[in-house]
């Protein structure tokens, strides 16, 4: 197992670079640019415009800024002497007076991601990762309550309407999976605040804390009330997603003869149907783990900018719009590993729910 | 009967003493902002309106703005005003300010609020070393002294009326403070944690605490000498309009927006209108300072120069086939129903404008008559300026005749006018547009492209026509960068129309040059420009929108005004 799981570690390494060069490159290639979001005044000087495009490294050419970001700038351009004027360079990329002005160009201070370094924002001026993990915890929250939510009305669901085949519980649930499925996630969000925010008036509309003037946010215990309409406009997709795949799996499986042989054996019909037949039919839903965890990203990227949930998907939103490519990639990354990593899970998910399946 | 006058009595010293409580100090303001974070709380760096929306409250100025004039106004006149000048005066060449700034304002931490701060704060935009975007003033304005703690002198690159409203284009930072955190260079005013955290102010609130993507906070300043009555004011930050909107009428915040910016849109405002007639909250209503327009391209899309050689003489720039001509772009100014615009785009919540600038601003000229619909008369014009119907189809484009100036013979009248998607007002205006341009044969592409896009095409101008709006326009509607050669630089200047009169660009030259700044006549040439800009149409004048503030009945003796929300904090009491 644990060879196996180097082996698929070490295979994703490629994909992981694939990922980030085309990232980059599609971010590099969008026409404008983070100066231009922010500083697009008539009394804000073109020359002002292009100081600050210097500054941030965006009028580099596309192999600088993606080398900077890979791999650092601190060793195309350094300071060996710390008088914190550059004298050495790698000058085939980056010479040391690279304008022709007479004075050396700024040394690098970047290390790159391959160090550690995931850069800092333009828009915020914060290190990335600072910006990404302050906002982590709410979309994990979000995140976590959705697929429990998930899991616990379609598993029951699916399980149920494989049992009752035919009957009005599976034909009603399977009209709602499929609408549920349809149904955009940032509608249902806004229906639900309709009627439990605007018409009850028994939730808030929005947030995440009651607003406090030192900014402090009680555990989450404290404030459970404004979990439920994200938490469950991000769930219904999967609530679908799960209870079909559950009933054609558990159909599957109730065809079997050792289903047979349990009844034939006087057990009740709730220990064969979710002792025995459950345990089996879940080994699929094993395999949704890699593409929901990239659906949560996904869907926390609309939720949480509709309901001011502060996550990682609103910084994602927000990052994209205002061209700030550091924060961008960043998330890209935490996507990227999500993803792989979700995937890597689903396959040993897989071999420890089946005992028929071996890894070779 | 004495019982009577009693009981009378009594009520009497209970109702005052209600009225009292109804006025408590304490209480905390509650606001939503819709454009996320503040990048920055520091007032160097700042440049949009959620952080201004915090430093004005944290940040001393060099004068405050009169909010009936908006006008530099000197401290002192009442007890509402937070600039430290208590008297300023320009030598008689006009190159020199000497201020007189007021010496009894501290810091939080018991430091005084000096001239030394200014300078400090003006030397660290001066040196080009920060990311500070805040650099218009270093136009007019070559070097700024300290002479003591109370006396500022500023020293003038070139006679300025507009120099004065440039040196408060930045809050003041502590210079004591900075100074120990950066070591002697400025770039690491970038750096620095103060700007997420300003724990030195001095303002009517201290920094509170900043939650990213949900909330901003500030705390009373017990210490300031203008003390006020609320215990802090929250800014939450709401993406969704439809969601603040509503958290506001459930009373989960007292307002719609944050100071200066957000109004409640247009949509909304009739059911908002008649629901605080109703008593059930309070709302302010102005004309907005910013315009949409449709900027034509002038000059030769194929080929964008320069307005300016490398000797500074006008370049050729070719000419638009289209809109290079005068009458045609009159044409299409009498072609379209305003009031249909402003309805479809804007829910009727705006006002027609004649030309650059609002009615809110003081370089605006009434007196212009706007442009009028006349389909006749522009039908008539493009015949005049060579563009027929030479099929009798209204339903295939007008053709361009030998009589067209710059269009080719047999070009078909179609041209591509773009705007940026989502913006839901330009979506709407666009398509009136298109649909009454249709009406007379000219076939409008219109397109909604990403913002991004949009800016490299505006820039770049490449481009037929573009729809955008300009919004926080000067009070003086100076825009020599705007319409004047001098903007005309392809890939970053903001006169991306091409457009040069050369008595536009002496006219601007004149009002920001004139000898003692008299603002009548500084008036009177900047409607002199109004009148020409309308008249010869580099930019298709549309519509200012009308804004509206929110405000819930607990803050009481709310006195806002256009693009000020809270111009009495001093008074402003909440009373839950």
């Amino acid at each position: 197992m644990i060879k196996y799981i180097i082996r698929r570690l070490v295979q994703s390494i490629p994909t992981f670079f694939g990922i980030t060069l085309l990232s980059y490159l599609l971010l590099w290639l969008a026409p404008g640019s983070v100066v231009e979001r922010l500083y697009l005044a008539p009394n804000i000087k073109a020359e002002t415009r292009a100081r600050l495009a210097a500054q941030l490294g965006i009028d580099d050419p596309f192999h600088i800024q993606y080398l900077r970001w890979l791999a650092g700038d601190d060793w195309l351009r350094w300071d060996s002497d710390g008088d914190g004027i550059a004298d050495g360079s790698f000058t085939l990329l980056a010479p040391l007076d690279e304008d022709g002005d007479g004075v050396p160009e700024p040394p690098g201070d970047n290390y790159g991601i391959l160090r550690g370094d995931f850069g800092r924002s333009f828009v915020k001026k914060q290190p990335v990762m600072e910006v990404i993990l302050t906002n982590l915890p709410a979309t994990l929250e979000l995140g976590i309550a959705a697929i429990l939510t998930s899991l616990a009305i379609g598993i029951p669901v699916g399980v149920i309407s494989a049992v009752t085949r035919g009957r009005p519980f599976d034909n009603v649930s399977r009209v709602m999976a499929v609408i549920f499925d349809a149904m955009p996630s940032f509608w249902l969000c806004y229906i639900l605040l309709y009627i439990f925010g605007i018409r009850l008036d028994i939730i808030p509309i929005g947030g995440r804390c009651v607003p406090n003037l030192y900014g402090v946010c009680p555990p989450l215990f404290e404030r459970l009330i404004y979990l439920p309409v994200p938490a469950i406009a991000l769930a219904a997709g999967f609530v679908a997603l799960f209870s079909r795949y559950l009933r054609t799996s558990t159909l599957e499986v109730l065809s079997q003869d050792y289903i047979r042989t349990a009844r034939a054996k006087g057990l009740s019909p709730q220990v064969v149907n979710f002792r025995h037949a459950m345990r089996n039919a879940m080994i699929p839903v094993a395999t949704l783990l890699g593409p929901i965890i990239t659906n949560l990203w996904a869907g926390a990227i609309v939720i949480e900018s509709v309901v001011a949930w502060p996550g990682v998907g609103r910084v994602a939103f927000n990052s994209a719009i205002q061209q700030d490519y550091p924060v961008v990639m960043g998330i890209v990354i935490f996507a990227s590993l999500g993803t792989i990593l979700g995937f890597l899970l689903s396959d040993i998910l897989y071999v420890m729910i089946d005992p028929r399946i071996r890894i070779h | 009967m004495k019982k009577l006058a009693s009981v009378i009595l009594l009520l009497a010293f209970l109702a005052v003493l209600g009225a009292g409580a109804s006025a408590q100090e304490g209480g905390i303001l509650i606001g939503t902002n819709f454009g996320g974070d503040p990048t920055t709380i520091n007032p160097l760096l700042t440049n949009n309106t959620v952080d201004l929306s915090l430093t004005e409250f944290l940040f001393p100025s060099i004068y405050n703005i009169d909010p009936e004039t908006r006008a530099p106004m000197k401290a002192g006149r009442n007890d509402q005003d937070n600039g430290l000048a208590l008297d300023w005066t320009l030598s008689e060449d006009g190159l020199t300010y000497t201020f007189n700034l007021r010496d009894d304002v501290t810091w939080n931490d018991g430091s005084p609020v000096t001239a030394h701060d200014y300078q400090f704060t003006f030397d660290a935009l001066a040196s080009g070393e920060t990311s500070s975007p805040r650099g218009s003033v270093l136009q007019s304005v070559d070097s700024v002294e300290a002479i003591d703690d109370s006396t500022l002198v500023v020293n003038l690159k070139l006679a300025s009326c507009r120099a004065l409203d440039e040196l408060d284009d930045f809050g003041i930072l502590p210079k004591h403070h900075i100074e120990a955190l950066i070591a002697g260079e400025f770039a690491e005013i970038d750096n620095l944690e103060y700007n997420k955290n300003p724990d030195v102010t001095s303002g009517v609130f201290n920094f509170g605490a900043l939650v990213a993507d949900e909330q901003t906070s500030m705390v009373r300043n017990e210490n300031h000498w203008m003390s006020v009555s609320p215990d802090g004011y929250i800014i939450r930050n709401v993406p969704d309009q439809l969601v603040g909107i509503e958290q506001f009428l459930a009373g989960e915040v007292n307002s719609v927006g944050t100071a200066g910016s957000a109004s409640v849109p247009a949509v909304r405002m009739q059911e908002f209108r008649d629901r605080a007639e109703a008593g059930e909250f309070q709302v302010y209503e102005y004309v907005d300072d910013g315009l949409t327009f449709v900027g034509f391209n002038l000059a030769d899309r194929g080929n964008p120069v320069n307005g300016l050689d490398e000797d500074g003489n006008p370049a050729d720039q070719g000419k638009h086939h289209f809109f290079g001509d005068i009458r045609v772009r009159q044409a299409l100014a009498q072609a379209v129903n305003y009031a249909d615009i402003i309805e479809g785009a804007a829910e009727g919540e705006g006002v027609q404008v004649n030309s650059f600038g609002t009615p809110a601003l003081w370089g605006y000229d009434d007196s212009i008559e706007p442009w009028q619909y006349n389909p006749e008369a522009a039908v008539a014009l493009l015949a005049e300026a060579g563009f027929v119907d030479h099929d009798d189809d209204p339903g295939t484009p007008l053709v361009a005749t030998e009589d067209a100036l710059y269009a080719e013979a047999g070009t078909e009248f179609a041209f591509e006018l773009l705007t940026n998607s989502g913006n839901l007002v330009r979506e709407a205006a666009g398509t009136v547009i298109q649909d009454q341009l249709g009406q007379i044969g000219i076939a409008v592409d219109f397109q909604t492209i990403e913002f991004g896009p949009l800016v490299t095409f505006l820039l770049g101008q490449d481009f037929d026509a573009i729809m955008i709006g300009f919004t926080n326009l000067a009070q003086d509607t100076d825009a020599r960068n705007v319409f004047t050669p001098v903007g005309d630089t392809v890939g970053g200047g903001f006169n991306f129309v091409s457009y040069r009169n050369d008595r536009v660009t002496e006219l601007y030259d004149e009002a920001l040059s004139l000898p003692g700044c008299d603002l009548s006549e500084r008036q009177a040439l900047y409607h002199e420009i109004s009148q020409i800009l309308h008249d010869e149409l580099p930019w298709w004048w549309l519509f200012a929108p009308f804004s509206m503030y929110a405000e819930s009945n607990d803050v009481q003796n709310w006195m806002p005004y256009a693009e000020i929300r809270y111009a009495n904090m001093a008074n402003l009491a909440i009373s839950n």
